[in-house]
């Protein structure tokens, strides 16, 4: 009701005011200063919505009574401008996940319906028959993660020292070394996996025979340098954004003061970047704990690669086991939402010494 | 300002929004007799092979009863996703189905495909081995249309001709040896492939990995004398490491490199290997057998597609029609000459006209009357993940024969029982 009363002054006086955008702009920082209202700020971001709901004030007689029913008419304006993405992620992200939830304390049966079970699903993953699957995806989703998030960043590191140096073909090199990055992961998998053929490129540069999709090391090294190859840009590139806000004084500074090269990166350049590394770190972790299209492509999940996500998809989609699928695909998120808690408990407060450090400077 | 910038946006989204009609619009009428079409068949794209051009052949005779023809992914993997989805959805949007031998067991069992007639479908003229895939619970659910067998491929100007026994070929990779080759390759990737080289190589040794009763019985000494001779003939050398990487076109690609002596594989690979324009070594060099045993011919896997019907569907009459035409012996002749596979009609076997260009299809014929189709089980996708896990331990040496079997026979007991 409120909303249509509301809406329909609004558009009469659309026209006018097309033809004066200054109102707009005096009363924006106004409404700002005489109510802090936060749901204009969460709201705002167009120009033509702060013009709206500047529109009463302009009218000469609203009076001093305007700013507080604009109060509550700018909530509920917030309310019902926010209910459709609320409601997109309802039905995107809550319905799925609680469905699954649900799905997953039943189980799967073909050609009757399904009976609940409780938490059977889970201790089948858990501690049951398919625990050795269930904890070996556990197992390999660990080591691809750290092994190849730990691999990134040193090479990611070492990619941003070199391209913030100051040298010719600098562009180049710097576009270069994100093609990686730029491929899809699958168009990547698809072309290591011809390199890494027996009688492709990569055994013929090394000059051996080795098969690296027939057992399980050269598989589980092969996955790792794809995705290192893939990724290492990404953290070179998010590195480099740190190293380019640190002051080039400080160098000065340090130099005269005779540190040597490798004091100043440790005394200098890693403090300061260590920001950016830590986000580096943690948007890398968090995607690699849902690996699926590398291995998947590369060695379909065999010689022990196959990853949670894996697993997932093989139960649910393949086997057609909504609730068993549904209770590993559970297990799957309170695993990676662990982590990711783990992790930001950890560095987060590195982050935030950091930025303070910064800003005390 | 202030006002250009969303009226640039809003003709930005217009135009992107019309653009994005205008681009499902005509998605949704590319095939042009979607508006009248009744009967929708979708089926996998061929190598060779054009649904559409069958499907306007029956349109034109059929103005009444007209079919549209959607295409499913060349992967199984996800054509059987595509299918899956719909069935599951039960929008009735599919009323033909090209389903896999091995999923049609399931799908009749979760309800997805309706009944058939015998005698309409699955009458005399039509191989039983291929009927028996369409089978479930003593019924029809699909009528049989594709079929195949694993074949033995052998270099003729090496060998005087093809071994009988396992025996004959392990002493003929002397061959191999004095040719600096490998001698024998097949799928021994971790995939479907490796399923029904494994069930080759059991049901050949006299074994049986499920009963069609749904017993389990891997775990016997022909399934052990089956899984024994893979994991021996690795371990010796005689099949290459390689092939625990090689799928069919892998396997093919091997042998017309001149790499391979022997290679088992489907009969597609014939006419391929023999085509002039596909860089083939072995052209005019090689022929095919039937597969061999412990003591005599072995004992194939049965491969192939069938036409079903969706339970869903709203036109299951004028779907049954197209069903029929599909099958018709004129038609599976003219799918066969063009995509070589072979047909589940016995006639087309022993045809004179169609031999003398495909002489595969004589020891093709010769191995069907061996073939065990694969366990016919509405859970056969956990069957088959069970197979390939314990079958590819044991060719990696990760775990011993008897160690595998005996894992693989516990899997398979639960995947049957469905618990």
């Amino acid at each position: 009701m409120t909303w249509r009363t509301w809406r329909r002054p609004r558009r009469r006086s659309a026209g006018p005011d097309g033809a004066r955008p200054e109102p707009a702009l005096a009363t924006a920082p106004g409404a700002g200063g005489t109510a802090p209202a936060r749901p204009a700020g969460a709201v705002g971001g167009s120009g033509e919505r702060a013009a709206g709901a500047a529109r009463p004030p302009a009218a000469p007689r609203g009076g001093r009574r305007r700013p507080a029913t604009e109060r509550g008419i700018e909530r509920r304006l917030a309310f019902w401008l926010l209910a459709p993405t609320l409601g997109a992620l309802a039905l995107v992200v809550a319905y799925p996940v609680g469905s699954a939830v649900i799905r997953s304390l039943f189980d799967d049966p073909i050609g009757r319906d399904p009976v609940f079970v409780g938490i059977d699903n889970y201790l089948q993953a858990l501690v049951g028959f398919d625990r050795e699957d269930f904890w070996a995806a556990v197992g390999n989703t660990v080591f691809f993660t750290v092994v190849s998030v730990l691999l990134e960043t040193a090479i990611g590191l070492v990619m941003a020292l070199v391209m913030h140096r100051a040298f010719r073909g600098r562009g180049i090199v710097r576009a270069a070394v994100l093609l990686p990055w730029a491929l899809p992961t699958a168009v990547s998998a698809v072309m290591w996996d011809w390199m890494l053929q027996p009688e492709g490129i990569v055994n013929a540069l090394i000059g051996a025979e080795v098969v690296w999709g027939g057992s399980e090391w050269p598989a589980k090294w092969s996955i790792i340098a794809a995705e290192v190859w893939k990724t290492a840009p990404f953290v070179a590139l998010l590195i480099l954004a740190g190293l380019q806000t640190i002051p080039p004084h400080l160098y000065e500074a340090a130099a005269l003061d005779g540190a040597s090269a490798w004091r100043r990166f440790t005394s200098v350049t890693l403090p300061l970047v260590r920001p950016a590394l830590v986000v580096a770190v943690l948007f890398r972790t968090l995607d690699a704990l849902r690996m699926y299209d590398l291995p998947q492509i590369l060695t379909g999940g065999a010689n022990n690669t196959e990853t949670l996500s894996i697993l997932v998809v093989r139960t649910a989609t393949g086997e057609l086991k909504a609730g068993y699928g549904g209770a590993l695909s559970t297990l799957t998120f309170l695993f990676v939402f662990l982590c990711a808690f783990l992790l930001i408990r950890a560095m987060g407060a590195n982050v935030f010494a950091g930025f303070r450090a910064e800003g005390g400077r | 300002m202030g006002r250009a910038g969303p009226g640039r946006l809003a003709r930005a989204l217009a135009l992107g929004l019309g653009l994005l009609l205008g681009g499902t619009a005509c998605a949704g009428s590319l095939p042009d007799e979607g508006d009248d079409a009744v009967v929708t068949f979708v089926a996998t794209r061929a190598s060779g092979g054009d649904f559409q051009a069958l499907v306007d052949q029956y349109n034109a005779a059929n103005p009444d009863a007209r079919v549209r023809y959607v295409a499913l992914p060349a992967a199984a993997d996800a054509q059987r996703v595509t299918l899956v989805q719909d069935l599951q959805a039960r929008t009735g949007r599919y009323d033909v189905l090209y389903v896999d031998a091995v999923w049609t067991a399931e799908f009749a069992a979760r309800g997805w495909l309706a009944p058939l007639d015998e005698d309409r479908f699955a009458g005399p003229g039509i191989l039983d081995a291929a009927a028996e895939t369409a089978r479930w619970d003593g019924r029809l659910y699909a009528a049989p249309w594709a079929t195949g067998t694993g074949l033995l491929f052998y270099r003729t100007d090496l060998l005087d001709g093809p071994p009988a026994t396992w025996a004959e070929l392990i002493e003929d990779c002397r061959v191999a040896e004095e040719h600096g080759m490998d001698c024998y390759g097949a799928q021994f990737m971790r995939y479907e492939g490796l399923t029904v080289a494994f069930m080759e190589a059991v049901a050949s040794a006299g074994g049986e990995v499920v009963t069609p009763e749904g017993e389990v019985r891997v775990d016997s000494p022909e399934g052990r004398a089956g899984l024994r001779f893979l994991v021996d003939a690795m371990a010796d050398g005689h099949i290459p490491r390689a092939a625990l990487t090689y799928n069919e076109d892998m396997t093919r690609l091997a042998f017309q490199r001149g790499d391979l002596l022997f290679m088992r594989n489907w009969a597609f690979a014939y006419p391929l290997m023999d085509d002039p324009g596909e860089e083939s070594q072995v052209q005019g060099r090689f022929d095919a057998a039937p597969l061999p045993g412990p003591g005599g011919p072995g004992t194939g896997t049965l491969g192939g597609n069938n036409l079903g019907l969706s339970a869903y569907s709203s036109h299951p009459d004028e779907a049954l029609r197209f069903i029929e035409f599909l099958q018709s012996e004129e038609v599976m002749r003219g799918w066969l000459e063009r995509t070589s596979t072979p047909m589940a009609r016995e006639a087309l076997f022993s045809d004179p006209e169609i031999l003398e260009t495909r002489p595969y299809l004589a020891p093709l014929r010769d191995a069907l009357d061996q073939v065990r189709p694969r366990p016919v089980t509405p859970r056969y996708t956990d069957v088959t993940n069970a197979i390939q896990k314990h079958a590819y331990d044991a060719m990696t040496g990760e775990t011993t024969v008897d160690q595998a079997v005996t894992d693989m026979q516990e899997e398979l007991e639960r995947a049957v029982r469905g618990t």
